[in-house]
């Protein structure tokens, strides 16, 4: 490993693949950080086993210029030698971005034998840099979301993607997210057992959404099908309910639902109780945006696109000079939007570099789809977004800030006296200053404030994060 | 005085800013604190909550923080928010025969003043920290010392000046300062104006920017102090620590020479270990860097080996507002009737907030106050006769 590089790209997903693909070949000297074992990220974390050589997507994937769908993606990466230039470094954490570019990087003991058995904090300096650390999802917290057995929908895919287990005989699901089939599916494909999909979702609303899918006719095409196998395979429906809470002793036994009306509020008397083991529940999705934060990126607030945002330009440019966003940091709308926009960031670091980027490759025409592609964004986040009136029905004893167990009452106590900012409230209360660094609980809060007081996002203000963004081990910084 | 109570308007929301305005708001005068930002959202949010008085310098400096920490009792009980105050001593960790020879000479200068500090070898050292190196030469020790939020402590000022009918404006940047005849008229903020009578510059590091709004040059500079904290973690230091290199640091920089900057110590209630500092002239910048946080980790570790097993959680950076002397500067200015300073505590600002609020609210209010505020004017940095602190 080098400790300078012309590109660095944060995290190999669908757009750190995309983009490398495209940076390859022009004699650039280029680093891919990632924190998992293997590339892949959430959605090719099955696809991208084997750690040798690199990926690469069909050179004509997109070309037709209509959207990408995750199907195509799937079927067109395919193994490659690790082209020359490339350098991929696995289970390593960038952990602050510094002025001119300088990272700071934790790399484990596995690329320096002999270490401390913590891994170890070295500076790399990068001529541009990529950020695609994609997004993690969100939930509704609920009296016992904390119990063993409750879990995100995406943790119950790394179960079985990464790991072969399956959360449990039978697993209950519920949410919002889009996620609910995609799961459901692999459950089945596992031989495992879906006791219920709970949809909060009504079907009117999702009839109601279906305007903004117009130019994404594939993946509505996806989705539909993904219904019909299920019930098919004759797996329980019901719309229009949420999880209002999880029962057990040591563990998960009980799930109780509500019936919600129009408005997504909770209807008296329509109470349902489950027998369960396993809950798997999902309300959307954050960008991970503590590394672009730290660096100093601006952020957009746009609840159709998730939340708190990258703010870029058409080149995919952040506020701050020489570092690109690609990906769900933008917005998210899932691997397509990924895909185009890991390569168009690439393309616009070519160009800044001055390379010439092929016959093949039209900025515009980049532009274009990207544009289309974020698009879908405004039918996820809506499909996902959970009203107001459900933050504010969140009882006092719930737990919001998992690491430093402060609950919900103890927020709205805090909320009364006035701290009504994002950072106040954190002041008030530590709610995100714990271990997690408020990966959980931040957005949370933000939803919590802006239900609970009805400010705008730029009142509530926009999170703030210091390095390391994620946890490190001291000695790891006493290696040079 | 008339029938009209006088308008104070006291800019800054960090510790020392929330204790003039609780301190006044409690005598019933008429308080406005405004605050650019969040309350705390400055070096009070960005600090370690020594209250230290090992660490100050025999004669007015170590009387001021005497005072202080006499008031921290009271405040746990009169503050409406928990400020995690522990009296639970402090060591200045010894490391090195040079260090233990200075630290004996600076131990009975303190001892002769009256102050319960005691000088320890290794093994007593050990013995009351077992997590300690054992290749530490000694220690100084006082019951005296102690520890607190200083976040809880920013706030619990802020909602109590609030009760007492202060009025507190968050987010609300000062833009300029009203004068008429050399006296202080009002304030413009981004939310508009209002008649003020008496101006308290409680800006911190900041305060500079705020008199040069009146025209007076402050010595006052920003000195960035890095910190690094630690997961939650079951007790792994029983008090607050310094190192002899810290008061070398501070006092004598001739003696600083090898051990640089000094290192700090301190487990928070919630468990988190503080471990500071750096003191680096950078302007206003508050980003951490990697040789900061190395040099931290490093001075540390050598004290604690136990930490190299913990998790880095967070780093931040705070700016100390630093004054040529190491002394804050309180009271009335003389060339702008109504204004008055509060500021340049350099990195005392929390132990000697308590003190400070009371002796400037007193002032303000023409009452008698415990301490003079002459040694702490502005002045002595002006007039040749002003003679500098040590």
């Amino acid at each position: 490993m080098k400790r300078a590089y012309d590109v660095v790209i944060v995290g190999s997903g669908v757009a750190g693949i995309a983009a490398a693909n495209t940076l390859a070949g022009h004699g650039l000297e280029i680093l891919v950080i990632d924190e998992n074992p293997h590339a892949g990220g959430q959605i090719l974390r099955q696809n991208c086993r084997v750690t040798d050589g690199f990926w690469e997507f069909d050179p004509r994937l997109g070309r037709s210029g209509r959207t990408v769908s995750i199907r195509k993606i799937v079927q067109s990466l395919r193994p490659i030698q690790r082209p020359k230039g490339i350098t991929c470094v696995h289970q390593a954490r960038v952990l602050g971005i510094f002025s001119d570019l300088q990272l700071l990087v934790h790399v484990p003991d596995t690329l320096y034998p002999g270490g401390s058995g913590s891994g170890r904090v070295l500076e790399i300096d990068a001529g541009y840099l990529l950020l695609a650390t994609g997004a993690r999802e969100r939930c509704l917290p609920f009296k016992g979301w904390t119990l063993p057995g409750v879990m995100s929908l995406g943790a119950a895919q790394i179960l079985m993607k990464s790991s072969g287990i399956l959360p449990a005989r039978k697993t209950l699901i519920a949410g919002t997210s889009p996620l609910q089939t995609v799961l459901a599916l692999e459950i089945l494909k596992n031989k495992g057992n879906v006791t219920a999909i709970l949809d909060e979702n009504h079907l009117t609303k999702k009839l109601g959404l279906l305007p903004l899918l117009k130019h994404h006719g594939s993946l509505a095409g996806e989705g539909a099908m993904q219904m019909l196998r299920l019930l098919i395979r004759q797996v329980r429906f019901r719309q229009g309910v949420r999880v209002t809470e999880a029962r057990g002793k040591n563990g998960l036994s009980a799930v109780v639902t509500a019936g919600l009306d129009r408005k997504g509020n909770t209807v008296p008397g329509t109470f349902q109780t489950y027998p369960a083991r396993a809950l798997a529940v999902g309300h959307g999705f954050t960008a991970n945006i503590e590394l672009p934060v730290q660096a100093g990126c601006a952020l957009d607030y746009d609840a159709d696109r998730g939340g708190w945002v990258v703010r870029v330009d058409d080149a995919l440019e952040t506020s701050v000079a020489e570092v690109y966003a690609a990906g769900e940091i933008t917005g998210i709308a899932g691997a397509g939007k990924s895909f185009v926009e890991g390569k168009l960031a690439a393309v616009s670091i070519l160009e800044k570099l001055g390379e010439k980027t092929g016959p093949d490759v039209c900025v515009p025409e980049l532009v274009r789809m990207q544009k289309q592609q974020m698009g879908y964004a405004s039918f996820l986040n809506q499909l996902c977004q959970v009203p107001s009136s459900a933050y504010e029905a969140i009882d006092d004893e719930v737990l919001i800030c998992r690491c430093e167990e402060i609950s919900m009452g103890e927020i709205r106590k805090q909320i009364s006296q006035g701290f009504v900012t994002g950072g106040s409230l954190k002041k008030a209360t530590r709610c995100g200053m714990g271990r997690c660094q408020g990966r959980i609980c931040q957005p949370l809060l933000f939803d919590i404030l802006q239900a609970l007081t009805g400010q705008t996002p730029e009142q509530i203000g926009s999170p703030s994060f210091r390095a390391p963004v994620k946890n490190v081990p001291l000695e790891s910084f006493l290696h040079p | 005085m008339g029938s009209r109570v006088p308008h104070i308007v006291v800019i800054g929301g960090g510790v020392i800013g929330t204790s003039i305005a609780w301190h006044l708001a409690k005598k019933a005068a008429r308080v406005t604190l405004i605050e650019s930002n969040d309350l705390a959202s400055g070096s009070s949010g960005a600090c370690d909550g020594l209250v230290f008085m090992q660490s100050k310098k025999p004669g007015i400096h170590l009387r001021l923080a005497m005072e202080s920490l006499k008031r921290f009792s009271d405040l746990k009980k009169e503050l409406p928010m928990d400020i995690e105050f522990r009296q639970a001593g402090g060591r200045v960790v010894i490391q090195t025969p040079a260090e233990y020879q200075a630290m004996e000479q600076f131990v009975q200068a303190q001892q002769e003043i009256g102050l319960d500090v005691c000088l320890m070898d290794a093994k007593d050292t050990l013995a009351a920290e077992p997590f300690l190196s054992p290749d530490i030469y000694g220690s100084t020790w006082s019951p005296l010392d102690a520890q607190v939020n200083p976040i809880k402590l920013t706030l619990g000022f802020a909602l109590g000046a609030r009760k007492n009918h202060a009025c507190i404006m968050t987010r609300s940047p000062v833009l300029g300062i009203h004068t008429k005849n050399n006296r202080v008229t009002g304030v413009v903020t981004t939310k508009g104006e209002m008649a003020a009578d008496m101006v308290v510059n409680a800006a911190g590091a900041r305060s500079g920017l705020i008199a040069q709004m009146v025209g007076i040059d402050l010595p006052v500079r920003p000195r960035r102090g890095q910190l690094v904290v630690t997961q939650a973690t079951s007790r792994m230091i029983f008090s607050c620590m310094i190192s002899a290199g810290y008061i070398a640091a501070k006092f004598d920089p001739s003696l600083a020479d090898d051990a640089g900057e000094g290192m700090s110590m301190e487990q928070t209630d919630n468990g988190n270990l503080l471990l500071g500092s750096t003191r680096e002239f950078e302007g206003f910048c508050t980003q951490n860097t990697l040789s900061g946080i190395r040099r931290i980790i490093s001075r540390t570790t050598a004290i604690l080996p136990a930490l190299t097993r913990l998790q880095v959680i967070r780093t931040f950076a705070g700016l100390r507002p630093f004054t040529p002397d190491g002394l804050p500067i309180l009271g009335p200015v003389a060339s702008m009737d109504g204004f008055f300073m509060a500021a340049g505590h350099e990195g005392d600002g929390i132990a000697l907030s308590p003190i400070t609020g009371e002796l400037v609210a007193d002032m303000i209010l023409g009452q008698k106050s415990a301490i003079p505020l002459t040694p702490f004017s502005l002045e002595r940095f002006t007039t040749p006769k002003g003679q500098a602190h040590g």
